[in-house]
C-alpha cells in the first residue's frame, strides 16, 4: 500500500490495526485544543479518527458478542439464578419467545415470501389469488413474529427488508401492504425526513385506497363525479345528462395532484371528454394514463435503487442474508475491473478516491449470486463512478476537464438515442440511468478509461471546490446553438431558465457541449464547468 | 459552591462534589430524592416536595405536579389566589430553590451557581426555560448537560476504565431519552441521542386508569362523574401510582380509590397491564432505532445498557429492554441518582476540576436544524414549506455547515429564510427558532444564496448567510428574545415568588406528616377515618403548646400510626 494516509497524519501516528491506539490518539490531539474556537480543525480530527477506525474495521472480521444462552433468559424470567437486576424476577417461567441465534432457520420464510411476490423473479402486476393471499399473510405473520422475538437493530432491519420488498412488488402486494402497515405501525412515521421511503411509498398507497373508498360513499361531495368519471366512452353531449363540471374538475384536480395513480380507476375517455372537450376523442389517451401508472412505479423503483443514502436496497439482516453475506476479495476485484479496468486494488481506491469506496463499501452486504441483484449492485457501483467523474469537472485541469464534457456528450446523446429525454435531463441531477447502457460494451470501455485516467490523476479524490452555478455564454454560442435547436432568442432565454419542456432543456445541454467542444480553449471557464 | 441538580418531571435531586466523589445531599426530610410538586394556597402559604404531593389528594386546585411537561411553552397553572397564574418555569423556580435551601443547611453555606441536567431531547425554548427557572431561584445556572450525559458520567466514572459503546435508557416521569456513549483516555463522547418528550412513567399511569377504572363499577363511575375535574384527575392519579408500584413487585395489585366515603377497589394483575401498556413498549422501540442507526452501532456492539429513571424499574419495562438488546441491563447504577450524581461530577470538572483528572465531553446536536424551501416537481408545480436540513441530528458539536440555495423566481429581490429545529418534512410541523431577511441583487432565478450554520457546545446556533453575486453577508445569531424583552417582567416574576410563604425548614417533617394525615383521611371511611381525624386533632394541640421534645415524639407516634394503616411507607 502506498505512503502517506490521510487519517494517520492527522492523528500523527503510523498507520495500525490497533483501535486503542487511534482512540488515545484521538484523545490527546481533543484536548490539545479548543473545538469552539477551530470548528473545522475538531471536524477534521473527528473525521481522522472515524476514517482510521472504518479502515481497521474493513480490514478484520467483526466479531459479535453471543447473545444470551436460552437458558439464561429463561432463568432469569423464572426467577431462578444470580441475575442481575434480581428481585424483580418474576415467579413463572414466562412462554417468552427467545430471539434464536444466527441459525438458518429450516423454513426459508423469507424466500418463499419473495417467490411469491415475485413468482420467477421477475416483476408482474398481476394480482394473488385468493390461496396466494392467504399463504402470504401466513408467511408475513411468521416473518413479524420473528421480527418481534429479535433484537431491536435485527428487527428494525427485518421491517426495512419486508417493507423494500412490499413496496417494489407493489401493486401485486396490495393486499398485504394493508397488515404490515398497521401491525409496525408505518403510519406513525409519516412527515418525517428520515422516513423510509419504501414506508413513506406504501402509505401513500394505502392512503390512495382509503381515499377511494370515502369516494365510494354515496354521501361523499364527489360521490357522484366519481361515479360519472367511471362510466365507459366518451360523456354525452346531451345538455341534461352529466355531472356537475365544477365537481369533476375539482375531483381531476385533487387526484392528479395526491394520488396520480388512481387515475387509473377512471374511464380514460370520458376523463378526456371532459378535460378537452373540444378535441376529437383520442383512444390512445387511455393508453397514456397506463403509462403514466408504470412510469411512476418504475420511477419509484429506479430511486429507491440509485438512492446514495445508505439504505437503499437495505442489507438483509444476518438471519436472511444468503450464506455468502460479504463479497469475496475475488468478486470486489471483479467489480473494480469493470469500472476501472485491470490493474486497480481496492487499497489504491481506498487512497485516491475514500468516498467512491466507501459507496462501493456499502454495496458488499448484496448476495450477488442472484443475477437480478447482482446486476442492481453493478448498477449502483456505475452510477456511484459516473457520478464522481462529472463532479471531478469542478476541479479537473483543462485536458481532462474537456475529456469530461466529451464523456458527458457521449452519455447524454446515448441516452437520448433510446427516445429517454427525462433522463437526459436529469442525468448530474439524479442518478437514474438507464442499465442498459452497462451493456454497451463501447461505451463502457471508453468509460472505464476515462475512469482510469481520473484516477491516476487523483481527481476522483473529493474536494472542496464548488462548481459554479452561473455562466455567460459567448454570442456566437447562442447564435449556434439557436439554429440548432431551432428556435428564436426568446425562446431560447425561457429554456435556458430551466423552464423549457424535458425534451428542450435535454437538447439544449446535448447543444451546448457540442459547441463548448467544438473550440474549447475559447470558452469561459466557468462555462465548461457549470454543472 | 457549584452544584449539580436533576430536575425531574416526578423526582428531582440535588447533589455536589466534595472529596474525590459526588454526594447526594438529603432534604429536611432525610430524603435524597424531592418530588417535584408545588402547592400554593390562598394565603399564600406554599409547600414543595412530598408535602405538596400529598396535598394533591386533599387540595388539587392548589397543587401542581410534573409540570416539566409544560416548561418551554406558555402554559400556566393557577394557583393560590386565583389571580396568580404560574408557568411552568416559576414552579420550577421553587422546586429549585427548596434543594438550594437544602443544601445550605447540609453544608453551611448557600450555592450560588449550578449545572442543571434537561432531557436530551429538550428543543431550544425547553432549555432556556430551565435555565430562566435557575435564574428566578437565585442560581447562575453555568451549564445545561443533558441527563443521559450526566448517567452516563455517572455511570462511566466509577472504575476509569475504557468503555465501548453503552447506551444510557432513561425513562423518566414525563420524557424518554436515549443515548449512546463511548468512554476512554479521559473523552466521554456521545455518539448519538434520540427521545420521546411525551413518553414517560405518567403515561404508563395512564393507562393503568384507563384499565382499572371501568372495572371499579357503576356506583364508583357516578361518584367520580360528580367531582371536579381536577380532583378526580388527582384521586385516579394516586391510586395508579400506588397500584403500579405495586405491580413491580407482585403479579397482583389494588387499585383503589374512596369516593364520598366509600372505599372501591379492583384487582388488576400483570399480565393485563402489560397488555395494556403494549403501544406505549412499542413507542420506545422507535428512539432506540434512530439512536443506533444514526451513529451506526448495533445491538452486538453495545457493551452495556444502563437503565436511568424510576420508571425502569417496572417488570414489563425490563423485559422489552432485554428482548430489544438479546441481553440484561446494567444495574450498577441507581436510577433514581445517577443523573444528580452526574450532574455533581460536571459541576466539580467546571470548579476548576478539583480532585478529577482532566475530561473532555463531546456531545451531539440532538435535532436536526435547517431553512424553508421551495421545490419544483416534475410537473413544475411548486411545493412551500418544505424543511431543508443543515445539519443534521447526531453531528459532533461544534459543528459548522454550509448550504447553498437557488433564487426561486427571476427578481426576487429578498430571499426570507425561516431557520427550524425538529425532524418534520414540512416547516409547519417543526419548530421556528428565529428569520432571517436576505436582500437579493436583481437578475433571473437561481442567484446563489449561501448559508451557514454554526452550532456549539454549548447550544448558541449562528447563522450565517453569503450571496456570492453582491457580495453582501448577513448575521443572525439565534438568542433568547425572551430575557431581553421582558427583564422587567422577570423581576416582577421574582418578586412574586419571593412573597410566598415557605414554611421554616425545623417544621418541614411536621408539615409533611399534616399533609399525609390529610391525605389518608379522605382515602379511608368509616371508623378509621374518624380515627386519622382524631389524631390529627392530637397533633396539631401538640405543635401548638410549642414544646419541642414533646412534638418530636409526638411526631414518632403519630408517623408510627400512619404507616401500621397504610402497611407500607408513603414513599
Amino acid at each position: 500500500m502506498s505512503a502517506p494516509r490521510f487519517p494517520w497524519d492527522v492523528l500523527g501516528i503510523a498507520p495500525t490495526d490497533d483501535r486503542k491506539a487511534v482512540r488515545s490518539a484521538y484523545a490527546e490531539r481533543l484536548k490539545a485544543i479548543d473545538p469552539d474556537q477551530d470548528i473545522a480543525g475538531y471536524s477534521r480530527l473527528r473525521d481522522a479518527r472515524d476514517e482510521a477506525l472504518w479502515l481497521i474495521r474493513e480490514g478484520q472480521a467483526t466479531g459479535a458478542h453471543a447473545a444470551p444462552s436460552e437458558s439464561d433468559l429463561n432463568d432469569w424470567f423464572a426467577g431462578g439464578g444470580d441475575a442481575p437486576g434480581a428481585g424483580e424476577a418474576q415467579p413463572d417461567a414466562a412462554a417468552e419467545p427467545v430471539p434464536p441465534p444466527d441459525n438458518k432457520p429450516a423454513d426459508d420464510k423469507p424466500g418463499r415470501f419473495i417467490e411469491l411476490l415475485f413468482p420467477g423473479h421477475e416483476f408482474t402486476p398481476e394480482p394473488l389469488t385468493r390461496e396466494e393471499y392467504e399463504a402470504g399473510a401466513d408467511l408475513m405473520r411468521g416473518i413479524m413474529a420473528d421480527a418481534q422475538a429479535a433484537t431491536v437493530d435485527r428487527q428494525g432491519g427485518i421491517e426495512d427488508w419486508l417493507a423494500h420488498y412490499l413496496a417494489s412488488s407493489w401493486p401485486r402486494s396490495g393486499p398485504l401492504v394493508e397488515d404490515a402497515v398497521a401491525a409496525f405501525g408505518w403510519d406513525r412515521d409519516t412527515g418525517r425526513i428520515d422516513e423510509h421511503a419504501a414506508v413513506a411509498f406504501l402509505n401513500a398507497r394505502l392512503n390512495a385506497l382509503a381515499f377511494l373508498r370515502q369516494l365510494d360513499q354515496p354521501d361523499h361531495e364527489w360521490h357522484a363525479a366519481y361515479v360519472e368519471l367511471r362510466k365507459p366512452g366518451p360523456r354525452s353531449r346531451l345538455p341534461w345528462k352529466g355531472a356537475d363540471i365544477r365537481r369533476i374538475t375539482d375531483l381531476l384536480v385533487f387526484i392528479r395532484e395526491n394520488y396520480p395513480e388512481l387515475e387509473e380507476y377512471l374511464d380514460g375517455p370520458r376523463v378526456a371528454s371532459y378535460t378537452q372537450p373540444d378535441e376529437v376523442e383520442n383512444p390512445w389517451k387511455w393508453v397514456g394514463i397506463t403509462v403514466v401508472v408504470l412510469i411512476f412505479v418504475a420511477r419509484f423503483m429506479a430511486s429507491m435503487a440509485s438512492d446514495t443514502p445508505p439504505g437503499s436496497t437495505p442489507p438483509l439482516p444476518d438471519y436472511y442474508a444468503a450464506a455468502q453475506p460479504v463479497w469475496t476479495t475475488e468478486q470486489k476485484q471483479d467489480l473494480l475491473d469493470e469500472l476501472f479496468g485491470p490493474g486497480v486494488d481496492y487499497g489504491a481506491l481506498a487512497h485516491d478516491a475514500p468516498d467512491l469506496y466507501a459507496s462501493i463499501g456499502r454495496l458488499g452486504a448484496i448476495d450477488i449470486t442472484q443475477d437480478q441483484f447482482r446486476d442492481d449492485a453493478y448498477g449502483m457501483a456505475h452510477n456511484s463512478l459516473r457520478l464522481a467523474i462529472l463532479r471531478a469537472a469542478a476541479h479537473a485541469p483543462f485536458e481532462e476537464l474537456v475529456a469530461i464534457r466529451q464523456y458527458e456528450l457521449d452519455l447524454l446523446r446515448w441516452v437520448r438515442a433510446q427516445g429517454n429525454s427525462q433522463d437526459c435531463r436529469d442525468i448530474g441531477r439524479w442518478l437514474s440511468y438507464p442499465q442498459e447502457i452497462d451493456r454497451d460494451a463501447d461505451f463502457t470501455a471508453q468509460e472505464r478509461v476515462l475512469a482510469r485516467r481520473l484516477l491516476d490523476a487523483g481527481l476522483l479524490e473529493p474536494d472542496e471546490t464548488p462548481s459554479p452555478t452561473q455562466a455567460s455564454i459567448p454570442g456566437e454560442v447562442v447564435q449556434a446553438m439557436m439554429n440548432a435547436l431551432g428556435v428564436d432568442r426568446a425562446r431560447f432565454d425561457v429554456i435556458a431558465a430551466g423552464n423549457g419542456s424535458v425534451s428542450d432543456s435535454c437538447n439544449f445541454r446535448i447543444a451546448l457541449l457540442e459547441e463548448m467542444l467544438r473550440r474549447p480553449g475559447n470558452m469561459p471557464p466557468e462555462l465548461l464547468r457549470l454543472r | 459552591m457549584l452544584i449539580g441538580i436533576d430536575l425531574g418531571t416526578t423526582n428531582s435531586a440535588v447533589a455536589v462534589w466534595r472529596d474525590g466523589a459526588a454526594e447526594l445531599v438529603d432534604n429536611a426530610l432525610g430524603n435524597p430524592l424531592t418530588p417535584s410538586a408545588v402547592s400554593v394556597d390562598a394565603s399564600g402559604q406554599s409547600w414543595v416536595g412530598q408535602a405538596a404531593l400529598d396535598r394533591m389528594a386533599t387540595q388539587p386546585g392548589q397543587t401542581a405536579t410534573s409540570f416539566k411537561r409544560y416548561i418551554g411553552t406558555e402554559h400556566t397553572t393557577a394557583l393560590g389566589s386565583k389571580k396568580a397564574k404560574w408557568r411552568a418555569e416559576d414552579l420550577s423556580a421553587m422546586v429549585l430553590r427548596a434543594l438550594v435551601d437544602d443544601v445550605e443547611a447540609a453544608l453551611g453555606e448557600r450555592p450560588s451557581a449550578a449545572v442543571i441536567t434537561v432531557p436530551a431531547y429538550f428543543n431550544d425554548k425547553q432549555r432556556k426555560a430551565t435555565r430562566r427557572a435557575g435564574e428566578l431561584a437565585g442560581l447562575e445556572v453555568r451549564r445545561l448537560i443533558n441527563e443521559p450525559t450526566a448517567a452516563a458520567l455517572a455511570f462511566g466514572l466509577q472504575d476509569r476504565g475504557d468503555r465501548e459503546p453503552f447506551l444510557v435508557f432513561d425513562l423518566g416521569g414525563g420524557t424518554f431519552d436515549v443515548s449512546i456513549v463511548e468512554m476512554f483516555d479521559g473523552i466521554v463522547e456521545v455518539r448519538a441521542s434520540a427521545g420521546d418528550n411525551r413518553l414517560g412513567g405518567d403515561d404508563f399511569n395512564t393507562a393503568l386508569i384507563k384499565l382499572a377504572r371501568p372495572m371499579l363499577g357503576s356506583e364508583a363511575e357516578r361518584a367520580l362523574q360528580h367531582l371536579p375535574a381536577d380532583k378526580r384527575e388527582a384521586l385516579l392519579t394516586i391510586a395508579a401510582e400506588k397500584c403500579r408500584r405495586a405491580l413491580s413487585d407482585q403479579g397482583l395489585a389494588t387499585f383503589a380509590v374512596t369516593l364520598d366515603g366509600q372505599p372501591f377497589s379492583a384487582e388488576v394483575s400483570a399480565e393485563e397491564f402489560e397488555t395494556a401498556c403494549a403501544p406505549l413498549i412499542a413507542r420506545l422501540r422507535e428512539p432506540v432505532v434512530r439512536a443506533m442507526r444514526d451513529c451506526g452501532v448495533s445491538s452486538e456492539d453495545l457493551s452495556d445498557i444502563v437503565l436511568v429513571g424510576g420508571a425502569t424499574r417496572m417488570p414489563v419495562v425490563k423485559k422489552a429492554i432485554t428482548r430489544m438488546f438479546g441481553r440484561f441491563p446494567n444495574a450498577n447504577v441507581h436510577p433514581d441518582h445517577a443523573v444528580a450524581l452526574g450532574a455533581a461530577s460536571m459541576a466539580g470538572l467546571l470548579d476548576s476540576g478539583v480532585g478529577l483528572e482532566e475530561i473532555r465531553i463531546s456531545d451531539v446536536a440532538p435535532f436536526t436544524m435547517g431553512v424553508n424551501v421551495a421545490e419544483r416537481d416534475q410537473t413544475g408545480r411548486i411545493h412551500d414549506g418544505l424543511f431543508s436540513p443543515i445539519i443534521q441530528r447526531n453531528t459532533p458539536v461544534p459543528v459548522s455547515r454550509e448550504h447553498s440555495y437557488g433564487t426561486m423566481h427571476a427578481n426576487q429581490p429578498s430571499v426570507q429564510m425561516g431557520i427550524y429545529q425538529g425532524e418534520a418534512r414540512l416547516v409547519r410541523d417543526n419548530v421556528l427558532l428565529g428569520q432571517i431577511d436576505i436582500p437579493v441583487p436583481k437578475g433571473p432565478a437561481g442567484i446563489e444564496v449561501r448559508v451557514r450554520f454554526t452550532y456549539d457546545s454549548s447550544g448558541l446556533l449562528e447563522v450565517d448567510a453569503f450571496v456570492p453575486e453582491s457580495g453582501l453577508q448577513k448575521n443572525l445569531v439565534i438568542a433568547d428574545d425572551d430575557d431581553r424583552k421582558d427583564q422587567a417582567r422577570f423581576e416582577q416574576r421574582r418578586a412574586e415568588l419571593a412573597k410566598l410563604k415557605v414554611h421554616p425548614r425545623d417544621e418541614a417533617e411536621n408539615v409533611a406528616l399534616m399533609a399525609r394525615a390529610e391525605r389518608m383521611y379522605e382515602s379511608f371511611s368509616g371508623q378509621v377515618r374518624d380515627y386519622i381525624g382524631q389524631m390529627i386533632l392530637n397533633f396539631q394541640a401538640v405543635i401548638d403548646a410549642q414544646e419541642p421534645r414533646a412534638i418530636a415524639e409526638a411526631r414518632e407516634r403519630f408517623a408510627q400510626a400512619l404507616d401500621e394503616l397504610e402497611g407500607s411507607s408513603p414513599l
